[in-house]
């Protein structure tokens, strides 16, 4: 390269505020060009000072002092840049490598600032993720700061609430058997356990945190053992000690809380009171039922295979129905009980004794 | 691009409006909504986008005129044609106290970047783009934020600014250092940037917020003494309907519920 012609705009003492269009020539010492005044203004390239200028940076600003004066060509014109900025004179090599590093650094900061911006904006919804992946251990964190007690009156209060609905069955047979199966399976308990039979044909079973474990008579008289029964019991007992309810009841609020900060307040103290009857077991919570409740009947000796006779005649006994509200939330009932099958037959063998109770006796006593 | 040549005459101090006159044929493109009055002859026309040029196409429309939205202009501008016989007159008003100047675009490079909304109104075939700030810190903190207009053409255009305009040359490697939010208008080859007003004790106390901006040369710069937002603040601060104080109205008895009802009953000029 000998020479090449720059066009651009002149800015200097005594020109136009928004310059003077001038071509410039750069060669390998110099860069020159005629003011219009005439007058020929004469740079060495290793004395201009090459940097980007402009509200957008496309201008490259090559600057040089003469004497007192201070002129400035402002160069924008792409194709004579590309070509500047390939084969640059020697002497002009240092100013253009250090201008393509700047820009090189500007574009990488930019970037990396742009990506902040976007992360920090992105931050709420990558928040509420996070709060749902982590819900369920978050929420059995939390109720680890329920005390027993606090837990026993919350179900106190709630089972109060609902009693007025139940008509519960007392003193017969029936009530002695669920209380003495559930003795055996609830051996060391921290929780103080009250067992109660209500009347009501349908085959279910729930269980009120704090320790309040409520069966209905349509169970017990389609239990053949008191082993299914037993089964039954072993499983709420579980969400019990598991303290399901607590869970899904901070999961709930929490949840809630997180999205009224999120989004917005959204009448939250009134739907918190409603939601508290409807409260429904996760899948998890369920399964985790089902393979703790199989535990606890194998080390109370109990034989598990009641169980899995229960929870198959409750598939059977409604095909095609809806389940019962314990078994309701969703791993299918045949499901489970492949999983139950499969985790007896993993286990070691159990020595089980009988459950002592007449189980014709408990049946005749609630007299249907 | 086809020009217009367009003569006009600025009225007021504070409060302006321009009056532009139009030879026959001649058309001026104003902000909608900021048209004063016009006279007979002259006959107004909505175009989608900037009117700048009526040949592009439906798609080329759209984006202009989405550009125009995002620089805070009405997705339309108003196109005053000059149908009549002679010279005709229309006018545009500033739409708050501040000032008007015109500029001749050749004069500053072809073009101009000016903060949003301030464009009045301009000759036909000037076209109003965006001038995107592609420096995070300018953009966030140069209070002018990430969007500006850009007027390219060859014609004259008015810009309107809160206060009093300042016009300012910079020689090459000049820089001025000005309070953010008061930039009006800056040729292309002024550099825009921020720098950190230094010490802690003055970000804090000095009123002056975080940051200058900074503008070097060579180039122009207008300013602006009063930012549109600073008067709201103030008005709003002083308006004892929404909880202000009744500043610079006392009377003998002072300011407050009893000097406005002493001053009403004394002196309602209305």
């Amino acid at each position: 390269m000998t020479t090449l012609k720059v066009p651009g705009r002149l800015f200097g003492p005594g020109l136009a505020a928004a310059g003077v269009a001038v071509d410039a020539t750069i060669d390998v010492f110099s860069l020159s060009l005629s003011a219009p005044d005439g007058e020929r203004l004469t740079a060495r390239l290793d004395a201009i000072e090459l940097r980007r200028a402009g509200f957008d940076e496309a201008h490259w600003q090559f600057g040089w002092q003469d004497g007192e004066r201070r002129w400035a060509l402002l160069v924008s014109d792409t194709p004579t840049l590309a070509r500047l900025e390939q084969q640059p004179p020697a002497a002009l090599r240092p100013a253009v490598e250090a201008l393509v590093g700047k820009r090189r650094r500007d574009t990488r900061n930019r970037r990396l600032g742009l990506s902040a911006v976007a992360f920090y904006l992105a931050l709420p919804a990558l928040g509420l993720i996070a709060l749902l992946l982590a819900a369920r251990p978050l929420s059995g964190w939390l109720a680890g700061f329920v005390s027993v007690q606090k837990e026993a009156q919350l179900g106190d209060w709630f089972f109060d609430q609902q009693k007025a609905q139940l008509k519960l069955v007392e003193d017969t047979e029936a009530n002695r058997a669920v209380e003495a199966i559930g003795q055996r399976l609830t051996t060391g308990s921290a929780y103080r356990y009250r067992w109660y039979v209500t009347r009501d044909p349908s085959l279910n079973a729930f269980a009120v945190p704090g320790g309040i474990v409520v069966v209905h008579t349509g169970l017990i008289e389609a239990a053949d053992s008191a082993d299914e029964l037993a089964g039954v019991l072993a499983h709420e007992v579980e969400h019990v000690e598991q303290r399901h309810s607590l869970k899904a009841m901070v999961q709930q609020a929490g949840l809630r809380l997180a999205v009224a900060v999120l989004i917005g307040d959204l009448g939250m103290a009134g739907q918190a009171a409603g939601q508290l009857s409807g409260l429904s077991f996760s899948r998890d919570s369920e399964r985790e039922a089902d393979t703790r409740g199989l535990q606890r009947l194998v080390s109370a000796g109990i034989d598990p295979d009641g169980m899995l006779r229960i929870f198959a005649k409750l598939d059977a006994g409604h095909g095609g129905q809806a389940p019962p509200a314990w078994l309701s939330s969703h791993p299918a009932v045949p499901e489970r009980i492949r999983e139950l099958e499969r985790q007896l037959a993993d286990g070691p063998a159990g020595r089980y004794r009988p459950l002592d109770i007449d189980w014709n006796a408990v049946q005749a006593s609630l007299g249907s | 691009m086809a020009m217009d040549i367009i003569d006009y005459k600025i009225y007021g101090n504070d409060m302006q409006f321009v009056e532009v006159e139009l030879d026959p044929g001649e058309a001026a493109v104003g902000e909608a909504g900021a048209m004063m009055f016009m006279e007979d002859g002259i006959v107004m026309d909505t175009v989608f986008g900037d009117g700048s040029s009526q040949e592009k196409s439906f798609w080329g429309k759209l984006v202009g005129a989405g550009k125009r939205l995002v620089t805070g202009e009405s997705l339309f501008t108003t196109v005053f044609m000059n149908q009549g016989a002679g010279k005709r007159k229309v006018s545009f008003a500033a739409p708050y106290p501040g000032t008007l100047i015109p500029i001749h675009l050749p004069d500053v490079g072809g073009t101009l970047i000016c903060q949003k909304d301030s464009f009045l109104c301009a000759a036909k075939g000037v076209s109003l783009g965006i001038a995107f700030q592609r420096k995070l810190g300018v953009g966030l903190f140069g209070g002018e934020g990430f969007i500006m207009q850009r007027l390219d053409g060859d014609g004259l255009a008015f810009v309107h600014a809160g206060g009093t305009l300042y016009r300012r040359d910079l020689m090459p490697g000049e820089t001025l250092r000005v309070d953010t939010g008061c930039i009006v208008a800056l040729t292309q080859t002024v550099s825009y940037d921020i720098q950190y007003i230094g010490k802690l004790k003055s970000a804090l106390f000095s009123g002056e917020g975080l940051f200058y901006a900074v503008l070097q040369g060579p180039g122009t710069v207008w300013l602006q003494s009063l930012p549109l937002s600073r008067m709201a603040n103030r008005i709003v601060m002083a308006a004892p309907a929404i909880g202000g104080r009744s500043q610079g109205e006392g009377s003998l008895l002072g300011a407050g519920a009893a000097g406005g009802l002493l001053g009403g009953l004394l002196g309602d000029d209305e």
